[in-house]
């Protein structure tokens, strides 16, 4: 967080509205800000910007904090605040929403790529309809954390020793209709025209 | 005094003495007291068995003064009275003796605590023996109430007396009733037009048969006692004599003196002959004498030429009437804080920046600008700033949280977005909305789309830092639930302007024998159990004068003083207390002192035979008479010398061979020493 | 009862034991179980970070393969049970407004249509419902005596729906069927807590340090094995299971079972049908507790 004052002229204050437009974001500003959500989440404790402090955000129209923010790319989708959020708002899948932003503008995390270990895996399934766990897996650590995919190989070989790991991507079979669908799909983007990563893939 | 048999009763009132004080080594330290036949300890004495052991030892033991050693005589002090006299003992035969609130709630040691309520019991015990029985008098009510303050809490309760067939006078300083509310444009949460649900009873007012409505009036003087206050009412000069004019208004539009007007928060004009507002009620207009021509200049009387009635009455005066009433409602009300105290907001510098009462009139249809909210140059504004605990929740000014602001500004917020699309930011401390509809009515606005800052705004200045602030007010707060200190550019800024207790409160506490707490507002009897009452029985508040409050509660505060003061009426008649001052004549020497010194005007001197006297009926027993007479020749009954005396021998006696332990440290470090 | 399968990726790789178990319980309990053919990943909780409508569109259209060939479709896995609900919720939605319209869309583009006649059920609450406990107890040869099992949900079979209309803050499916095995229920605090699967590759430290915890509370509710709803929870907590001497400063090595192995254990069924020999914990672990059982200690007097 920068120490710096922020002036009025510098922040997005439609942010709100954007995120308010979509059908997850209907209530976020119904927040009452009671810190419900912050509290029961297992990973807030580890961020630096608890999902309370992100609505607030939101509402203060620090759009590029929020969207730089490792927040949305360590929810674990475990959803823990969102029964409980007492003003009834869809705040795990506000987060997802968040990470769409966030990709598709190009407003990044510095430090995670988790942004990339979703593209690799959606990629993968627009291929050929199945996750291949292991083939993700391989591309995304290869890539990205290849010391750290050394010291997993034995976790990795134990489990193709237990026959946990196919070493071949199984393919659906009816391809041809499947691609027309996702196309279609990729070509709907919620976001606004001319954004940098997003589209298709 | 070898007669006396006296019973003391040590009530452990739960945990709250017993927690504290050893209250069997009181009861058990009681029974050695001179004259104490019994002395007990119960759990609660006020309980109905408590009541009945104290019942039973009057008859068995042939007791003849009781003490009970318990709560504030404020709480119990009845049902001990009247649980002696069910069993025929005198009342004032029965002594109490305070152990919780000026012993175990205010000690914190155990010890000291115990060896303080014997102090008490002795006292008490040692007072007991010079009682003496008393009787009662009984004085009939005047069946007529009077009201102070024509706001809506004023309006209520008149209303109310007046509809269950009471006489009512109701005084109000001010040209119109009406208060605060009829300034208002909407209230909040339901948004209702202020003045059409407030005229209705204005009119009412003015058409009741019971009400006798004194408006540009004030009370002078009160006088009498329980039951039977004679009021002095001065109903200042309005130059019309209202008996003639039939408020048609032409004398309105003629005269030719202007001045700021007050109703309009000194934005709007009226002229030196007025009315506050057009549905003011009465409907007959006063003349401003500090600005009207005829008085400043010594010529004009434009009015005069002009009033078809001839009502005209430039040589009217001040005239003073006496009313006698049974009860008072004081609804005097509140004053706003003035932002010019807080000049880091900028009120009374920059044009822009409005007080709330600004605000009502301007977006008031019937207000200054007609009802557009506009800025000071005549732009809309596309970004309106309300800044919430305006002088509220600050050591530095109001302590307290004045409990309406929020909900106004929600009000304002909605009414600005309804009136101009403008960008809206409540910055606030805590949202408080804490009322029926009120959580909801804010719910709606987040709804809505008002941008909600959480932070007490710093400063607000047209210092610009960067490019988009120029010509801009600019409100720098920290924005604390995301961490950020701001600095928002708004073309016009509101402000909450808190409650607090009007200038006079004190002058006005003081006629009428009610205090004030450390706010200024009216103490009531008890904070919960009687929010209405005061110690003087016939005396109720409601409304804000009382503390900050918002219509609903000020409403439903008003009817309860009402039936407050209904019930003292319906009873007809009232048991004066028989503690007065008494004079012996034959040591009275005549020298007047006692005249002046009494605060109730009860002293009498029959010049003829040079001596004073005293009317019990006005007299409360108050003592300063009896300690100011030089000759020593006035008693205060139930307060003698001997009992008096003989309590502050009670009192030491109990002392006599007490020290007060040694610190703790003391002791420790003492056996430390020994140790080593 | 009949009814559709939908396995999800992970049921054919890191979650064999899962399926295998599933399908070896079956004919004891009288499922009788068609995979849905050519099925297309869920999409999970990961495609949806990156588009939305492609991710309900993943889901919507196993809906039409589904619809195409029956009504019930239960799979065993939460993530895909919550992925498949949410586009059917959508689909069947009256006021699904603009994204509902925008997959229906893309459906069309394949020559897929859905009617919105699915009943979507997640095999735990199909076990607790359809099943019921008594059967499994009658089917229970070998009864579970003696062994503590730690019933641990995970997040999504109970939030942000909770399965079969199970109590989110105070889940008992799996208790129920714990009881119906013969083995005790070992009680402790996290039951639905999250493990953090999903980071795993992402955020591996706030992974271990949400699944440690768990495993602390089972450690020290006692438990001689834990057993879960979820394949991705099951294999978390054996992955993270094997850093627990680094995290909890203690070696755990307690078998970690999908519900349907535990079931089929009480069944008599071996262990290498019911895919427990997968489990990554070493083999004499997988013996040990067997031993514990109550009928193994002590044989028929
Ligand atoms: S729980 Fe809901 S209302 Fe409370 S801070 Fe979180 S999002 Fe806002
Ligand atoms: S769903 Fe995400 S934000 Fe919500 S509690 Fe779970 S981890 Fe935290």
């Amino acid at each position: 967080m920068e120490a710096d004052v922020r002036y009025e002229a510098d922040l997005d204050p439609g942010f709100l509205d954007e995120i308010a437009s979509l059908p997850e974001g209907e209530r976020i500003r119904h927040c009452i800000q009671c810190g419900n959500c912050s509290g029961m989440c297992p990973v807030a404790p580890m961020l630096e910007h608890s999902p309370r402090r992100i609505f607030a955000m939101i509402r203060a129209g620090l759009k590029d904090e929020v969207l730089r923010s490792l927040t949305p790319w360590v929810c674990s989708s475990c959803y823990r605040c969102t029964v409980k959020c007492p003003a009834d708002i869809k705040i795990t899948d506000i987060m997802y929403a968040l990470k769409r932003r966030a990709i598709a503008s190009g407003t990044l995390p510095e430090d995670s790529d988790a942004h990339r270990f979703a593209r690799l895996f959606t990629e993968g399934v627009c291929k050929n309809g199945r996750t291949h766990e292991m083939g993700l897996l391989m591309r995304y650590m290869a890539f990205h954390h290849p010391i750290a995919m050394m010291k997993q190989s034995g976790l990795g070989m134990r489990m193709m020793a237990k026959g946990r790991m196919p070493l071949f991507a199984h393919k659906i079979s009816d391809r041809d209709h499947f691609r027309k669908m996702v196309e279609k799909a990729l070509s709907f983007d919620e976001m606004e025209p001319g954004s940098s990563e997003g589209g298709a893939l | 005094m070898s007669n006396v048999r006296i019973g003391v009763y040590v009530c452990h009132c739960g945990s709250n003495i017993a927690g504290k004080v050893d209250v069997k080594a009181v009861a058990e330290f009681a029974r050695g007291l001179p004259g104490v036949v019994v002395a007990r300890d119960y759990i609660f004495m006020c309980s109905e068995p408590g009541q009945e052991l104290i019942q039973n030892d009057i008859r068995e033991q042939r007791l003849n003064r009781v003490v009970v050693a318990s709560c504030s005589p404020l709480m119990h002090e009845g049902t001990f009275r009247k649980a002696c006299s069910r069993v025929g003992l005198n009342h004032y035969l029965m002594q109490m003796a305070n152990l919780r609130e000026q012993c175990s709630w205010v000690t914190l040691d155990g010890e000291a605590a115990t060896e303080k309520a014997k102090a008490l019991v002795a006292g008490a015990v040692g007072k007991t023996r010079f009682l003496q029985p008393l009787n009662e008098r009984e004085v009939s009510v005047k069946q007529a109430v009077l009201v102070v303050g024509g706001g809506i809490a004023g309006i209520q309760a008149a209303l109310q007396c007046a509809d269950a067939g009471y006489k009512v006078y109701l005084v109000e300083r001010k040209q119109s009733i009406g208060g605060h509310m009829a300034m208002f444009d909407k209230t909040f949460p339901t948004l209702d037009c202020s003045a059409c649900i407030l005229t209705p009873k204005m009119v009412s007012v003015g058409q009741h048969p019971n009400i006798e409505l004194m408006a540009y009036s004030e009370v002078e003087e009160v006088g009498g006692y329980v039951g039977n206050l004679r009021v002095k009412v001065r109903h200042k000069a309005a130059y019309v004599d209202h008996d003639k004019c039939n408020g048609c208004g032409v004398c309105l539009e003629k005269c030719p003196a202007r001045v700021p007007n007050e109703f309009e928060q000194g934005r709007g004009q009226r002229r030196a002959i007025y009315t506050m507002f057009p549905q003011a009620v009465p409907n007959k207009p006063v003349i401003d004498a500090d600005v009207c021509r005829f008085f400043t200049k010594g010529k004009c009387g434009v009015c005069e030429k002009f009033c078809k009635n001839g009502a005209i009455d430039l040589k009217q005066q001040d005239r003073i009437s006496e009313v006698e009433v049974g009860a008072v409602i004081l609804a005097t009300g509140h004053q706003v804080f003035d932002a010019e105290k807080m000049p880091r907001y900028g009120y009374g510098k920059y044009p822009d920046v409005y007080s709330a009462l600004d605000f009502e009139r301007m977006v008031n249809a019937g207000g200054f600008s007609g009802g557009e909210v506009r800025c000071a140059d005549g732009r809309q504004p596309e970004a309106v700033g309300l800044v919430h605990c305006v002088g509220s929740r600050d050591q530095n000014h109001l302590r307290y949280c004045s409990q309406v602001c929020c909900m106004y500004s929600l009000k304002f917020a909605h009414l600005i977005k309804e009136h101009t699309g403008a960008q809206v930011y409540n910055f606030y401390i805590d949202m408080r909305c804490v009322g029926k509809g009120y959580e909801e009515f804010y719910d709606r606005l987040l709804e809505e789309g008002v941008r909600f800052v959480r932070g007490k705004v710093a400063e607000v200045s047209m210092h610009a830092k960067h490019p988009s602030e120029e010509g801009k007010l600019i409100v720098q707060v920290e924005d604390t639930l995301a961490g950020v200190v701001r600095r928002i550019p708004l073309d016009m800024l509101v402000l909450a302007n808190g409650l607090q207790s009007r200038d006079d409160a004190d002058s006005v506490g003081r006629l009428f024998g009610v205090s004030r707490n450390q706010n200024g507002f009216f103490i009531e009897q008890h904070p919960k159990l009687n929010p209405i009452g005061t110690p003087n029985h016939c005396v109720f508040i409601a409304g804000t004068c009382a503390g900050p409050k918002d219509i609903p509660h000020a409403v439903a505060q008003a009817s309860a003083a009402a039936a407050g003061a209904m019930t003292v009426l319906r009873q007809e008649s009232v048991l004066l207390e028989s503690i007065a001052a008494r004079v012996r004549e034959e040591v009275c020497s005549g020298c007047r002192t006692c005249l002046d010194v009494c605060p109730y005007d009860a002293v009498r001197f029959d010049e003829e035979a040079g001596r004073a006297s005293i009317d019990e009926t006005m007299c409360r027993g108050c003592g300063t008479c009896v300690a100011s007479c030089p000759s020593a020749a006035i008693e205060g009954r139930h307060f003698t010398d001997d009992q008096i005396e003989s309590e502050i021998e009670g009192l030491l006696m109990s002392f006599a061979d007490w020290r007060p332990k040694e610190k703790e440290e003391d002791q420790a470090s003492e056996s430390a020493s020994v140790v080593t | 009862m009949k009814a559709l399968y939908y396995p999800g990726c992970s049921q054919k790789a890191t979650a064999r034991g899962y399926e295998e178990s599933l399908l070896a319980i079956c004919p004891e309990i009288g499922l009788e179980l068609e995979e849905l053919d050519d099925w297309n990943c869920c999409g999970t909780t990961t495609v949806v970070a990156v588009n939305k409508v492609l991710a309900l569109s993943l889901s919507a259209r196993n809906l039409v393969l589904a619809e195409r060939r029956g009504r019930v479709l239960v799979t065993p896995c939460p993530s895909c049970w919550l992925s498949l609900t949410k586009a059917h919720n959508l689909l069947t939605d009256p006021d699904g407004g603009e994204l509902a319209r925008q997959v229906r869309e893309s459906l069309a583009a394949g020559g897929y249509e859905y009617k919105g006649t699915v009943e979507i059920r997640h095999l735990l609450e199909l076990l607790v419902d359809e099943v019921g406990p008594e059967r499994i107890q009658q089917r229970a040869g070998r009864p579970l005596a003696g062994l503590k099992v730690a019933p641990y949900y995970g997040c999504q079979v109970v939030r942000p729906y909770a399965a079969g209309g199970d109590d989110p803050d105070d889940p008992q499916h799996l208790e129920t069927l714990i009881r119906a095995t013969g083995a005790d229920v070992a009680d402790f605090a996290l039951r639905s807590s999250c493990c953090g699967g999903i980071l795993v590759a992402t955020r591996p430290e706030v992974c271990y340090r949400m699944s440690g915890e768990i495993l602390d509370a089972i450690r020290r509710a006692e438990a001689n094995l834990i057993v879960t709803p979820c394949n991705l929870c099951q294999v978390t907590l054996e992955t993270v299971q094997r850093k627990t001497r680094k995290l909890l400063g203690e070696k755990m090595r307690l078998p970690i079972l999908n519900i349907t192995q535990l079931v089929g254990m009480a069944m008599g069924i071996d262990f290498d049908t019911l895919g427990i020999d997968r489990c990554l914990v070493p083999k004499r672990c997988l013996r040990e507790m067997d031993k514990k059982r109550a009928g193994a200690q002590a044989p028929a007097a």
